[in-house]
C-alpha cells in the first residue's frame, strides 16, 4: 500500500433547502494513496461533484471525517484551509474558469502569487508549465483569444504551478471536442507518470474515465463500486 | 406581451429587491436635490414679488424715493395734478417694534391718509374702523395675536423719539387686506406716522391709479419727465423687478447648487438604472435567444426604468418639498430678512412637478437606454456564453472622446474667460445663468473624457502603484478598475461632483469668513453699537439727534458716533447701501479697510466734505475711480461726490457707498442716526456703561445694545446660517454619491462572482479577496478625490474672484485647510466605505456557489 493521501469515513453531505434535506453525500468512506489516478462516474445528481469539493476541502462535510494530508479538515480555519488548498491542491474545472484581465501565463502564475512567491520566479516557472502543456507560444494572450481546449490546458498548467501533491478535475473535457478531450487526458496521465501526481478526476465519459487506474461508481450519494482497472495509457 | 412584460419586470424588482431598492434611493435622492434647490428658488422669488406687489393693491404707478430717508412732500401735489392722474395716495412706512404689556412684537406700520387710501387698496376690518387720528391705529389679526391685544386696547410704537401710546380702533380681517401677504402690519395716520418715523414734512411712497382714457406708460413718462431724481416713477412690476435683483447673488449660488444638483441627480440615476440593465445583459439574452423582438427587449427594459424612475421621482418630489420647507424656513430665520423677505412659503408647483418627473423619468430612459440597446445587438449566444465578462481594454475610449470632451472643457473655459469681469460692469444676471450653463459644460467635458484619461491614469499609476502595495490582488483591483471604463468613470464623476462642490462652498466661506473677519478687526473699533430696535425682530427704527446728544454726557461714554445706513436708488437705476458717518470722529477708534487709495488721504478728504468712499461695485456700476465725481440723490436734488478711495465691502447688498454727515444734514435735512457707536473712557468698562444706557433708557427706547464681541459674533451667524444650508445640500449629494459607489461596486462584483470564487479556489484568503475590491474602491475614491478637489478649488477661485461684481461683496481668497482635507477624507473613507459591504459579501462567497453556472 503506498502512502495514504485522503481518507474519507462515513462523509455525509446534506444540503437543506426550507424543510426539505438533500443528501448530496450519503455515508461514504474510502482512501486515496499517493500517486493514484482515481476516476468518479455515475449519474448526474450522484453526488460526484460535491464528493471532489468535500475532498478538496472546498465544502465541508456534515457528518464523518475528512483527512487530507494526515490533516483532520473539519478542524481547520477557513485561512488555514485556504492556506493548505493553496500548497497542496490543484483543481481543474469543467468551466475553465480563467481570469479574463490576465494573460495566460499570469494565470498559470495567479497561485504562485497569491502565495507571494516573486514576479519573477512565478512566472518562469509558469512559462516552464506553459510549455508542458504545449502553450509557450499562447503566454502572453488573454483567455478570449484562446480556444476551449488551449482555456483548459492554461487551467491545469495553473493547477500545477504550486505543485500540488493532489489533483481534482471536475469533468475537465465535459466542454471539449473528443480531440481536445483526449490532448488533456493525455496530459493528466502524463502528470501522474512523470511527477506522480495524484489525481481525482469526475467524468461523464467512460473513454476518459479509463485513463485512470481506479475507478469509483457513485448513486444516490453512495459508492456503488470500487474497483482498480489498471489504467489505459496511450 | 404588456402582461409578460409586467411579470418579468414585477418579478426581477421584486427578486432583486436590495439592488431595486438601492436604484429608487439613489432616484429618489437625486431628484430630492433638483426638487430642493428648484422649490426654495420659486418660494424666495414669489414671496419678493409679493412683498412688493401684493402692497401695491390696485395702484398702477408708484412714486417711490431714491434718496434712503423719504422725498419732500411737495411732489405729493405735484403728482396728484399731473395730467392723467385719478388718484395720488401718499404713504409713510417703517419696520416697526412694538409692544402690548409684556408682550412685544415686530410689525410695519403704514401712515395712511385713510380717505385716499381706500381708493387703491381695500382694507376689510373685523371691528372697527380706520384711524382717524393721530394716537388711533388699525391693526392685523396676526398682530393682534402677537401682542394678545382687543379692539379697544392699548400698544406702543417704538418711535425716533421712544415708545408712544396708541389707542387700537380697528382690527383687520385676516384674508381680506391686501398688505396682509407682508406679515404682521398696523396702520396709523400720516402725520403721526410722519412724527414717529422722523419724517415731518417727507413721504415714502405715492401709489398712482391712472385716470380712465390714458395709458399707464404714458403717463409714468409724463410724471418721470416732470419730477427731479430724488423719486423714480414705476409700474409695481417693475419695482418688484428692481429689488429682486438684490437677490440675484442668493439666487445665484441656489441656483448653482441647482445646477450642480441636477447633474449629480440625473448622473445617480444614469449610473443606477445603466447598472442594473448591464447586470440583466444575460438574463435578457436568453429571452432573446427564446424569440423575443429587439424592439420588445428594449420595451421590457424601458418599461422597468420608467417605472423606477417614476417611483423615484415621486418620492424625490415629496422629500424635496420636506426639504426646501425645512431650508426656506431656515433661510427667512437666518439671513432673508436683511433682504426684506419675511416668509418664503414653498409650493409645488406644475412646472416642478415637470422637472421632477422629468429628470427622474428622463434619466432613467435614458440611462437605460444604452445598455439595452447593447443587449440587443451583443449576439444572445456571445452574451449568454457562460460568462467571463468583459475583458481588460475591451472597448478601449478612444482618443475621439478624449478631444472632445477636452474641446468642452477647454472651450467653456475660454467663453468664461472672455467674459469674465474686469471691474468695469456688474455681472448681469442672464451673464450668472450663462455661467452656470458653462459650468455644466465643463463637469460634461470631464464626463466624456474620464473613461480614457482613466485608462492612462490606472496604466501609468494605479496599476504599478498598486502591484507595488499588494501584489497580485492590487493588480487584479487595477485591471478591474479599467474594464467598464465607461462605468468606472461615472462612478468617479458623481464623487467628484459632489466633492468639488463640497470644495467650492467650504472655500468660499472660508474666504469670506476670513476677509470678514480682516475687516471687523480693522474696521469695527468701538465698544458698543446702540440701536432703537428689539433684538431678533428686524424692525428698528432711528433715534433722533437730542437723544444721541444725551448719549454723550452719560457717566464712562468718551465718545459717541451717530451712524446712518440706509437703502438708495443710484444713477444706474439699481439700489446701493449708503453709510453715513462723522469722518472726524470716526478716523479716531477707526480704519476703514481700502482696496484703493490711502486711509489717511481718504479721511482728510471726507472730513472736507463733498468726497465719498466707495466699494469696487459702485466703481464698477458707475465707472468711476479714484478722482471721478458722480451724484446721489437726495431729497433737495443730485449731490455731486469726489472718490477718495476705494474700500473692501463685506455686505452683498450690491455696493456700498460712504459720505460724511455734513453732507448728509446739508442736503438730506435729516439728523436721525440708525446706530450709534461709543467708545467708553479708559477708566470705564463696556459692561458698566451698558448697563448704565439700559438702566436709563432700556425700557423707554427699547435700547438694543450689543458689545463689540457680541455683534461680531451675530454678523458671524448669519454667515454661518448661510452656509449651514449650503452644507445641507452639500451632504445630500455625497450621501447619494457613496450610494453611486456602493452601487457600481455590487454590481461589478455580482457580475464577477465567478472570478471571485476562481480566486478563492486557487488559494486567496476572504482578506485578499476584500482587498481586491476594497483597492478598487479606493482607486476610484483617489481619483474621484484629486479631481474633485482640483475642480472645487477652480470653483471657488470663480465665485470668490467674481462675487463683488455679483453681489458688491469683497472676497479675499483662501486656501480652506480643513475643507480640503475633509474632502480627502471624504474621498478616501467613503469609497472604501461603501465597497466593504459589497467587498465583505464578495470574500464570504461560498466557493462552490460562486463557480456554478446556473
Ligand atoms: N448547493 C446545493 N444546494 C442544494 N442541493 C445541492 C447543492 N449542491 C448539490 N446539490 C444536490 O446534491 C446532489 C448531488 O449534486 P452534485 O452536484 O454533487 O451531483 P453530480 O453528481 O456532480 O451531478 P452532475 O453530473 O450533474 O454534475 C444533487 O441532487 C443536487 O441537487
Ligand atoms: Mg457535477
Amino acid at each position: 500500500m503506498t502512502e495514504e493521501i485522503i481518507r474519507l469515513e462515513r462523509v455525509v453531505k446534506e444540503f437543506r433547502r426550507g424543510d426539505t434535506a438533500v443528501r448530496a453525500v450519503d455515508g461514504v468512506s474510502l482512501t486515496i494513496g499517493r500517486g493514484e489516478f482515481v476516476s468518479i462516474m455515475g449519474k448526474s445528481g450522484s453526488g460526484k461533484s460535491t464528493l471532489l469539493h468535500l475532498m478538496s476541502g472546498l465544502q465541508q462535510a456534515t457528518q464523518g471525517s475528512v483527512r487530507l494530508l494526515g490533516r483532520e479538515l473539519s478542524q481547520l480555519k477557513d485561512d488555514d484551509l485556504t492556506l493548505l488548498r493553496r500548497t497542496h491542491v490543484g483543481f481543474i474545472f469543467q468551466f475553465f474558469n480563467l481570469l479574463p484581465t490576465l494573460t495566460a501565463l499570469e494565470n498559470v502564475a495567479l497561485p504562485l502569487l497569491l502565495a507571494k512567491v516573486r514576479t519573477s520566479v512565478a512566472e518562469a516557472k509558469a512559462l516552464e508549465l506553459l510549455k508542458t502543456v504545449g502553450l509557450t507560444s499562447r503566454a502572453a494572450h488573454k483567455p478570449d483569444e484562446l480556444s476551449g481546449g488551449q482555456m483548459q490546458r492554461v487551467a491545469i498548467a495553473r493547477a500545477l504551478a504550486g505543485d500540488p501533491p493532489l489533483l481534482f478535475a471536475d469533468e475537465p473535457t465535459g466542454n471539449l471536442d473528443s480531440a481536445s478531450g483526449e490532448e488533456i487526458l493525455l496530459l493528466l496521465k502524463q502528470m501522474q507518470i512523470d511527477r506522480g501526481q495524484t489525481i481525482v478526476m469526475v467524468t461523464h465519459d467512460a473513454k476518459a474515465a479509463a485513463y485512470g487506474d481506479r475507478l469509483i461508481t457513485m448513486r444516490d450519494g453512495r459508492v456503488l463500486d470500487d474497483q482498480l482497472t489498471g489504467g489505459m495509457v496511450g | 406581451m404588456t402582461s409578460l412584460y409586467a411579470r418579468l419586470a414585477r418579478r426581477y424588482l421584486a427578486g432583486k429587491k436590495g439592488r431595486s431598492l438601492m436604484t429608487l434611493l439613489g432616484i429618489a435622492l437625486g431628484v430630492t436635490m433638483v426638487v430642493a434647490v428648484l422649490l426654495i428658488n420659486n418660494a424666495i422669488l414669489a414671496s419678493y414679488e409679493n412683498l412688493l406687489s401684493a402692497a401695491a393693491g390696485r395702484a398702477d404707478l408708484q412714486v417711490s424715493a431714491t434718496t434712503g430717508f423719504g422725498f419732500r412732500e411737495e411732489v405729493l401735489k405735484a403728482v396728484a395734478a399731473s395730467p392723467g392722474v385719478a388718484a395720488a395716495v401718499p404713504v409713510v412706512r417703517s419696520g416697526s417694534p412694538v409692544v402690548a404689556g409684556d408682550r412685544q412684537a415686530g410689525a410695519t406700520f403704514y401712515g395712511i391718509d385713510a380717505e385716499q387710501d381706500q381708493k387703491v387698496r381695500d382694507y376689510r376690518l373685523t371691528s372697527g374702523r380706520l384711524p382717524t387720528a393721530v394716537g388711533e391705529t388699525a391693526i392685523s389679526t396676526e398682530l393682534a395675536g402677537n401682542l394678545a391685544v382687543e379692539n379697544g386696547g392699548k400698544l406702543s410704537l417704538l418711535t425716533t423719539k421712544g415708545l408712544k401710546e396708541f389707542t387700537v380702533v380697528g382690527i383687520f380681517d385676516a384674508a381680506g387686506t391686501v398688505r396682509g401677504a407682508l406679515g404682521p402690519f398696523g396702520v396709523i395716520t400720516l402725520p403721526a406716522a410722519q412724527v414717529a418715523y422722523g419724517k415731518e414734512g417727507r413721504l415714502d411712497l405715492i401709489d398712482v391709479t391712472v385716470a380712465d382714457g390714458h395709458a399707464v406708460e404714458a403717463v409714468r413718462d409724463l410724471l418721470a419727465g416732470a419730477l427731479d431724481d430724488q423719486v423714480r416713477v414705476g409700474t409695481p412690476v417693475e419695482r418688484s423687478k428692481d429689488m429682486q435683483r438684490l437677490l440675484d447673488s442668493v439666487i445665484f449660488l441656489l441656483t448653482m447648487a441647482g445646477a450642480i444638483s441636477l447633474f449629480a441627480g440625473a448622473f445617480i440615476i444614469y449610473t443606477n438604472v445603466s447598472m442594473s440593465v448591464a447586470e440583466r445583459q444575460r438574463d435578457l439574452s436568453i429571452l432573446r435567444a427564446l424569440g423575443m423582438k429587439r424592439g420588445e427587449v428594449i420595451g421590457l427594459v424601458l418599461t422597468e426604468a420608467g417605472l423606477l424612475g417614476l417611483l423615484g421621482a415621486l418620492l424625490g418630489l415629496v422629500w424635496g418639498y420636506g426639504m426646501a420647507t425645512f431650508m426656506a424656513g431656515q433661510m427667512t430665520d437666518q439671513f432673508l430678512t436683511s433682504y426684506g423677505v419675511q416668509t418664503a412659503a414653498v409650493t409645488i408647483t406644475l412646472p416642478t412637478v415637470a422637472v421632477a418627473l422629468a429628470v427622474g423619468v428622463g434619466a432613467a430612459l435614458f440611462a437605460a437606454f444604452g445598455p439595452a440597446r447593447e443587449t440587443v445587438t451583443v449576439s444572445p449566444v456571445d452574451a449568454m456564453r457562460p460568462g467571463d465578462g468583459p475583458a481588460a481594454g475591451a472597448k478601449r475610449p478612444g482618443w475621439g472622446r478624449v478631444a472632445a470632451g477636452l474641446g468642452l472643457l477647454l472651450g467653456s473655459a475660454v467663453v468664461l474667460w472672455l467674459t469674465w469681469p474686469d471691474g468695469s460692469a456688474m455681472v448681469s444676471p442672464l451673464l450668472l445663468r450663462a455661467w452656470g450653463l458653462l459650468l455644466v459644460l465643463m463637469l460634461l467635458g470631464v464626463v466624456v473624457m474620464l473613461p480614457a484619461l482613466l485608462t492612462g491614469l490606472t496604466r501609468v499609476i494605479f496599476r504599478p502603484f498598486l502591484t507595488a502595495i499588494f501584489g497580485i490582488t492590487g493588480r487584479l483591483a487595477a485591471d478591474n478598475l479599467v474594464r467598464m471604463p465607461r462605468r468606472t468613470a461615472a462612478t468617479i464623476c458623481s464623487l467628484m461632483v459632489s466633492l468639488s462642490f463640497m470644495v467650492a462652498m467650504g472655500g468660499v466661506e472660508a474666504s469670506q469668513m476670513s476677509t470678514f473677519d480682516a475687516w471687523y478687526e480693522k474696521t469695527i473699533a468701538w465698544d458698543m453699537n446702540v440701536s432703537s430696535s428689539f433684538s431678533g425682530i428686524g424692525a428698528q427704527v432711528e433715534m433722533d439727534a437730542a437723544f444721541v446728544r444725551e448719549l454723550a454726557q452719560v457717566e464712562g461714554v468718551r465718545l459717541v458716533s451717530p451712524q446712518k445706513m440706509m437703502r438708495v436708488i443710484i444713477g444706474d437705476g439699481d439700489q446701493a447701501f449708503l453709510q453715513v458717518f462723522d469722518f472726524e470722529l470716526l478716523r479716531q477708534y477707526s480704519e476703514t479697510m481700502l482696496e484703493e487709495g490711502d486711509w489717511e488721504t481718504a479721511a482728510d478728504l471726507m472730513e472736507q466734505g463733498g468726497h465719498t468712499i466707495i466699494s469696487p461695485a459702485i466703481a464698477a456700476r458707475l465707472k468711476v475711480g479714484l478722482g471721478d465725481s458722480f451724484t446721489l440723490p437726495s431729497p433737495d436734488g443730485p449731490v455731486s461726490v469726489k472718490v477718495a478711495a476705494i474700500m473692501s465691502d463685506v455686505t452683498p447688498y450690491g455696493g456700498t457707498i460712504s459720505i460724511d454727515q455734513q453732507d448728509y444734514v446739508k442736503n438730506w435735512h435729516d439728523e436721525t442716526a440708525t446706530n450709534v457707536a461709543v467708545l467708553v473712557t479708559p477708566g470705564a468698562t463696556p459692561e458698566a456703561v451698558k448697563e448704565r444706557l439700559m438702566d436709563r433708557w432700556g425700557e423707554s427706547m427699547h435700547l438694543n445694545i450689543r458689545l463689540n464681541r457680541e455683534f461680531w459674533q451675530e454678523l458671524r451667524a448669519a454667515y454661518e446660517g448661510f452656509y449651514g444650508l449650503m452644507d445641507g445640500l452639500v451632504w445630500v449629494a455625497i450621501l447619494v454619491s457613496g450610494l453611486a459607489i456602493a452601487n457600481t461596486l455590487l454590481a461589478s462584483i455580482l457580475e464577477r462572482k465567478r472570478e471571485f470564487g476562481l480566486l478563492r479556489a486557487v488559494g486567496s484568503r476572504p482578506s485578499e479577496v476584500l482587498r481586491v475590491v476594497v483597492g478598487e474602491s479606493l482607486s476610484i475614491g483617489i481619483i474621484g478625490g484629486l479631481i474633485g478637489v482640483a475642480a472645487g478649488l477652480g470653483l471657488q477661485w470663480c465665485i470668490g474672484s467674481s462675487s463683488q461684481y455679483i453681489n458688491g461683496a469683497t472676497v479675499r481668497l483662501v486656501l480652506d485647510v480643513t475643507t480640503i482635507a475633509t474632502a480627502v477624507g471624504v474621498a478616501l473613507v467613503l469609497a472604501p466605505l461603501a465597497g466593504l459591504l459589497p467587498a465583505r459579501w464578495a470574500a464570504r462567497l461560498d466557493v462552490v456557489e460562486a463557480l456554478r453556472y446556473e
